[in-house]
């Protein structure tokens, strides 16, 4: 078993085949040695974040290993399972900080899936629809925006 | 009385006559139009008119170019031959209407020996002497047909180059540089604005050639102009090599995977994410126009979505590297230097995908791409042979396998 403890001083114990889906708890176990009873922190992450985190490492423990990145084989954000898309149906607060936190601990699924959902909130939105769906404030100068409507004339061309 | 006065009128008419003709004689020598014996041939044919395709190739020649005004002998112009012997090509033209060398214009090439390779020239000098007297050695015939030999030595012939007053002759107009050695895929693409100032002062190094002579000697033999440049590739603009733009804005992986920074009980947002999880969220929308409307929400996601190493990542990872190659390569609306950094970074994503994107590019015959890429030293010329080997074999065997031959 291993402890973690995050930023609000929660401590988890979990098993070593959920903790080792995080590449960065992998490794710092690697380096401190399994008989070290020491909690490993996790300054970045909140506790109930964490428990998000850890739930989702208990549904997917059983999963193989990702494949290497491939960059022959085209992104999809369609091929999500139920029971991830029923995980992510959470507020854009948590979604975000499940993302940071997956991004932290370096757990590539979790982090592939909070973008994937991310990217389906987006497709089909216009340019004000996106702005208030995620609360962004226009920045731009009418300048600027007609420099990015140019710049971003080569995307039309695919 | 009145006879002596007739008489000595009828004679200082005739001396008078006689000194005016004498004086125009020497002043022109050309216009001996008393003693003219055939009749002088009609001024049109004399004329070189743009429309003669003899002159017109005569005065385009450069060696015509740098000779300069002669004169003419007082002997010469009692014929009126054009003689074009076929052999060497060389056209012979005698003019009694040329008188002067100050009545030289569009004439200016009647009476001189003209000919379209100089080495035929130098071998079949025409020369054709005066019947009353001989030329002096200083002085060019100028009414040249085919001698014997026996001829032709009595009379030396000054080399073609040099002119026969001694003088100097004038600065030598600078040529456009030769097109076939010039190993263009080798230099840099200049900017359009260096390559308009190069190509001005290639042209004003004609007006002023002896202070501009070294700029533009160097100019004409590093950089070739953009015509030049086309000529000699026949590729368009968009499929030549272009090096790698001096941007300043540096994507790099470790740099930019951490968060910005937010007050301490915040709610995260989206662009609370770094620029690693935002990328991954762009590379999850396929459609252009999604891309095109997060980019033109905020500051922050323009930036990252109008990076070329994010636009080439982008392409890669939803097009293939084969068909972001080719976007990138003959996609429009893309400024030079953009696409520069496009093709780099598409290179550098799929780099150590070699063979994947050369196989990607043989099956699209995109043959124009693969050799850019060999000329720019990219791949490797034999990795295309091979795939467009294993290409009509499959090919082959794919005919052969339908029952088609």
């Amino acid at each position: 078993m291993v402890k973690i403890t995050s930023s609000d001083n929660q401590e988890f114990t979990i098993s070593k085949e959920i903790a080792n889906q995080s590449v960065l708890i992998k490794n710092m176990l690697e380096d401190v040695g399994e008989s070290d009873d020491q909690p490993i922190p996790l300054p970045n992450v909140s506790g109930a974040i964490l428990q998000k985190v850890i739930e989702y490492a208990t549904m997917h423990k059983d999963d193989p290993p990702p494949a290497p990145e491939d960059e022959t084989k085209l992104k999809t954000s369609e091929d999500i399972e139920e029971r991830d898309k029923e995980f992510m149906q959470l507020d854009q607060g948590t979604m975000f900080e499940i993302i940071l936190a997956a991004n932290y601990l370096d757990m590539k699924n979790l982090l592939d899936l909070g973008c994937k959902t991310v990217a389906n909130m987006i497709k089909g939105k216009s340019v004000e629809e996106v702005r208030k769906l995620f609360n962004i404030v226009n920045d731009f100068t009418p300048e600027e925006e007609e420099q990015i409507r140019k710049e971003n004339e080569w995307c039309e061309d695919r | 009385m009145v006879q002596n006065l007739r008489e000595s009128a009828v004679t200082s008419v005739q001396t008078f006559r006689t000194n005016t003709l004498n004086a125009i004689s020497r002043r022109s020598p050309g216009l001996h139009l008393p003693l003219l014996r055939l009749p002088a041939p009609p001024a049109s044919a004399m004329r070189s008119t743009p429309a003669s395709p003899r002159l017109s190739a005569t005065s385009r020649s450069p060696h015509t170019q740098q000779q300069p005004p002669r004169a003419e002998p007082p002997t010469s112009p009692k014929l009126s031959i054009v003689v074009t012997p076929t052999p060497s090509k060389s056209t012979v033209i005698a003019s009694p209407m040329r008188s002067s060398p100050e009545s030289q214009d569009a004439n200016s090439v009647i009476g001189a020996v003209t000919s379209r390779d100089s080495a035929t020239k130098a071998q079949n000098p025409v020369i054709l002497p005066s019947p009353t007297k001989s030329p002096s050695p200083s002085k060019r015939p100028t009414v040249a047909a085919p001698l014997p030999d026996s001829l032709r030595t009595s009379v030396p012939t000054p080399p073609p180059t040099i002119p026969e007053d001694h003088t100097p002759l004038p600065p030598q107009t600078p040529t456009r540089p030769s097109v076939s050695p010039h190993p263009y895929y080798e230099k840099p693409i200049l900017p359009q604005h260096q390559r308009t100032s190069l190509m001005t002062t290639q042209s004003s190094a004609h007006s002023t050639f002896s202070t501009h002579r070294r700029m533009s000697d160097s100019m004409i033999s590093t950089a070739p102009t953009p015509d030049l440049l086309r000529f000699q590739s026949g590729t368009p603009d968009s499929m030549r090599p272009i090096p790698v733009p001096q941007k300043s804005k540096k994507y790099s992986v470790a740099a930019i995977n951490i968060p910005p920074p937010r007050l301490p009980g915040a709610p995260a947002t989206l662009l609370s994410l770094p620029d690693t999880c935002l990328h991954l969220i762009l590379h999850n929308l396929p459609s252009p126009q999604d891309l095109k409307n997060l980019t033109s929400t905020c500051t922050r996601l323009a930036q990252i979505c109008t990076a070329p190493a994010f636009m080439a990542s982008y392409l890669v990872y939803t097009l293939g590297a084969p068909h972001a190659m080719v976007t990138v390569v003959k996609g429009g609306n893309v400024e030079p230097a953009d696409r520069a950094g496009l093709i780099n970074a598409v290179w550098d994503v799929t780099k150590q995908r070699v063979d994947y994107l050369v196989r990607g590019l043989v099956l699209l015959q995109e043959w124009d791409i693969l050799e850019l890429l060999v000329k720019a030293g990219r791949i490797d010329a034999p990795i295309v042979l091979k795939m467009g080997f294993l290409l009509c074999l499959w090919m082959r065997l794919l005919v052969v396998g339908c029952g088609l031959v």
